[in-house]
């Protein structure tokens, strides 16, 4: 019973002062000079625990975005490439709020396994429109439990900036993200397509694509990587006036993908429009 | 009327001890924190409010249910007041159906207070409220049900830490085992024999995934038909009945 009370004290008094303790903690250590270490609360109640359960916690968004579900097609899970960029139209991927079919299953004469079968979730479907900001919970208790988690913030910026058209939130989030992982190529980049695509500033969009080039041709990504940042980089310098260095991008990319027959029409693209 | 009286009397040893108020006031102040939380200047996320919110009330009603089923006969034994209660004319079945009928009682009073907590946050943040919310509630009493029949059976035998152990790990592991064993059962090409062993495991085992509607809930997927409700509630039925059998048996060998 005094445990019971005790516990109950020590939670409700921990989730009360948390806040105040942890900015207490920052301006502390940024008066001496140390504003860079670790200074979340989470960070250090959970220790190394904390990677694992923000791993959960991201996970926990994939089950959301698919109804309760553990996805089990890669191809379509909430982290797939399909789902975090605008390249792929949003409206007719089809796949906004659509139920799969059920899993492939043997027969059975078990009655008990017919009622389990009835009572799990088995269909799969995906949330849309307004349910999309379910997710966010867990996006942010991602990144509150891992700041490391580059994923989570990538994710969650698409989420929030593309989907959810909260573009200052979105800022915000990936901004917060960059101060955590100021080497993450992918959060730079994700912020320079909500510049580009959601805010329409492609002075902005460039400088934070830019930096994503440089930082993901020093870590040499995989050409597969590569490209989305070469087109939306090409897109900002087309649109703040230098085409040639589009076309240079775009060569760059027919050397990573050659034959890529869409590659080419945009360099004849930027070509033909220069000659003009 | 004997059995009645012994739950009743089960019933008012919840209302002395203190246990119930501070976890009440436990899951209320952790629905008052999911209630005010906001995402991103987002308030009216409900999701995670009902995923969180139902998964505390059912662990603090079972937090509750265990612990006070468990120590139903050792108490008893311990204070020596068994004995005057089995020189009265009562059978050890009374005793044993009259324990669990208190425990039951102390179970589903305690869940259907914090259950209706968690359904007041629910329609305060905005969500609607549907037959799915009757089947939820229906299913997690059934669910304490069981864990009520086990605790008793095991009391009979096992200390009252032991007792809350063994259930919690029966809980937990067999509902990880059914699954497993469901995924093998239907997508695997099994052998006769393992096929059978399998299938003998599998209708031995208490299901406690039955009970389990949380994503179904959260997620707004519809309601069970009724055949599945009522297919589940005789299953559950017919699976205490053979439970208290056993405890009747065994408490009627036990030396006092």
């Amino acid at each position: 019973m005094k445990a019971a009370l005790i516990l109950a004290v020590f939670i409700f008094s921990t989730i009360g002062l948390s806040s105040n303790i942890e900015k207490y903690n920052t301006e502390f250590l940024e008066k001496k000079g140390c504003g860079d270490l670790d200074k979340d609360v989470l960070s250090r109640v959970f220790g190394e625990l904390r990677t694992y359960l923000s791993s959960a916690s991201y996970i926990n968004a994939d089950i959301y975005f698919h109804g309760g579900v553990y996805d089990f097609h890669e191809d379509c899970s909430l982290f797939a490439p399909g789902h975090i960029s605008s390249r792929h139209e949003k409206e007719n991927d089809g796949h906004d709020g659509h139920v799969h079919g059920h899993l492939p299953q043997k027969e059975t004469l078990n009655p008990l396994l017919k009622i389990a079968d009835k009572i799990s979730i088995t269909d799969h479907r995906h949330i849309s429109g307004n349910e999309e900001k379910e997710l966010l919970p867990w996006m942010l208790y991602s990144v509150k439990l891992n700041p490391k988690n580059e994923k989570a913030y990538v994710i969650g910026g698409y989420w929030l900036g593309m989907r959810l058209n909260k573009i200052d939130e979105a800022i915000n989030f990936l901004h917060d993200g960059i101060k955590n992982n100021p080497e993450s190529w992918n959060i730079y980049l994700m912020l320079g397509e909500i510049y580009l695509t959601g805010l329409k500033d492609y002075q902005d969009a460039r400088i934070y694509l830019e930096k994503a080039k440089d930082l993901a041709e020093n870590k040499k990504v995989n050409k597969f990587d590569m490209r989305p940042i070469y087109t939306f980089l090409a897109e900002a310098y087309d649109k703040t006036g230098s085409p040639e260095k589009s076309i240079r991008l775009y060569e760059k990319l027919l050397n990573l993908f050659p034959g890529d027959a869409a590659i080419k029409k945009r360099v004849d693209y930027f070509k033909n429009s220069i000659s003009k | 009327m004997k059995i009645l009286t012994i739950a009743l009397f089960s019933f008012k040893e919840l209302i002395r001890k203190k246990d119930f108020y501070v976890l009440f006031l436990l899951l209320a102040g952790l629905l008052a924190f999911l209630f005010s939380e906001s995402f991103f200047g987002v308030s009216d996320i409900i999701r995670y409010l009902k995923d969180i919110g139902l998964s505390a009330v059912l662990f603090l009603s079972i937090a509750i249910a265990l612990p006070f089923s468990s120590r139903q006969l050792p108490g008893e034994i311990e204070s020596k007041t068994i004995y005057p209660l089995l020189s009265k004319p009562i059978s050890r079945a009374s005793v044993i159906i009259g324990k669990y009928l208190g425990s039951l009682l102390i179970s589903f009073g305690v869940f259907t207070l914090f259950y209706a907590a968690f359904i007041l946050a629910v329609i305060m943040k905005g969500g609607q409220i549907g037959v799915l919310f009757i089947q939820a509630y229906l299913f997690s009493l059934l669910l304490l049900a069981v864990l009520c029949a086990f605790s008793i059976l095991f009391s009979i035998f096992l200390t009252i830490s032991a007792n809350i152990t063994i259930t919690l790990f029966l809980y937990i592991l067999t509902y990880w085992f059914s699954a497993q064993i469901k995924l093998l059962l239907l997508s695997k090409d099994l052998n006769a024999i393992t096929g059978a062993l399998l299938n003998g495991a599998y209708y031995l085992i208490p299901h406690f995934e039955f009970y389990d509607l949380r994503m179904r809930l959260v997620h707004d997927w519809e309601a069970l038909p009724a055949w599945i409700v009522s297919s589940i509630i005789s299953y559950t039925v017919l699976y205490i009945a053979a439970i208290l059998f056993f405890a009747v048996r065994i408490f009627k060998k036990k030396n006092l």
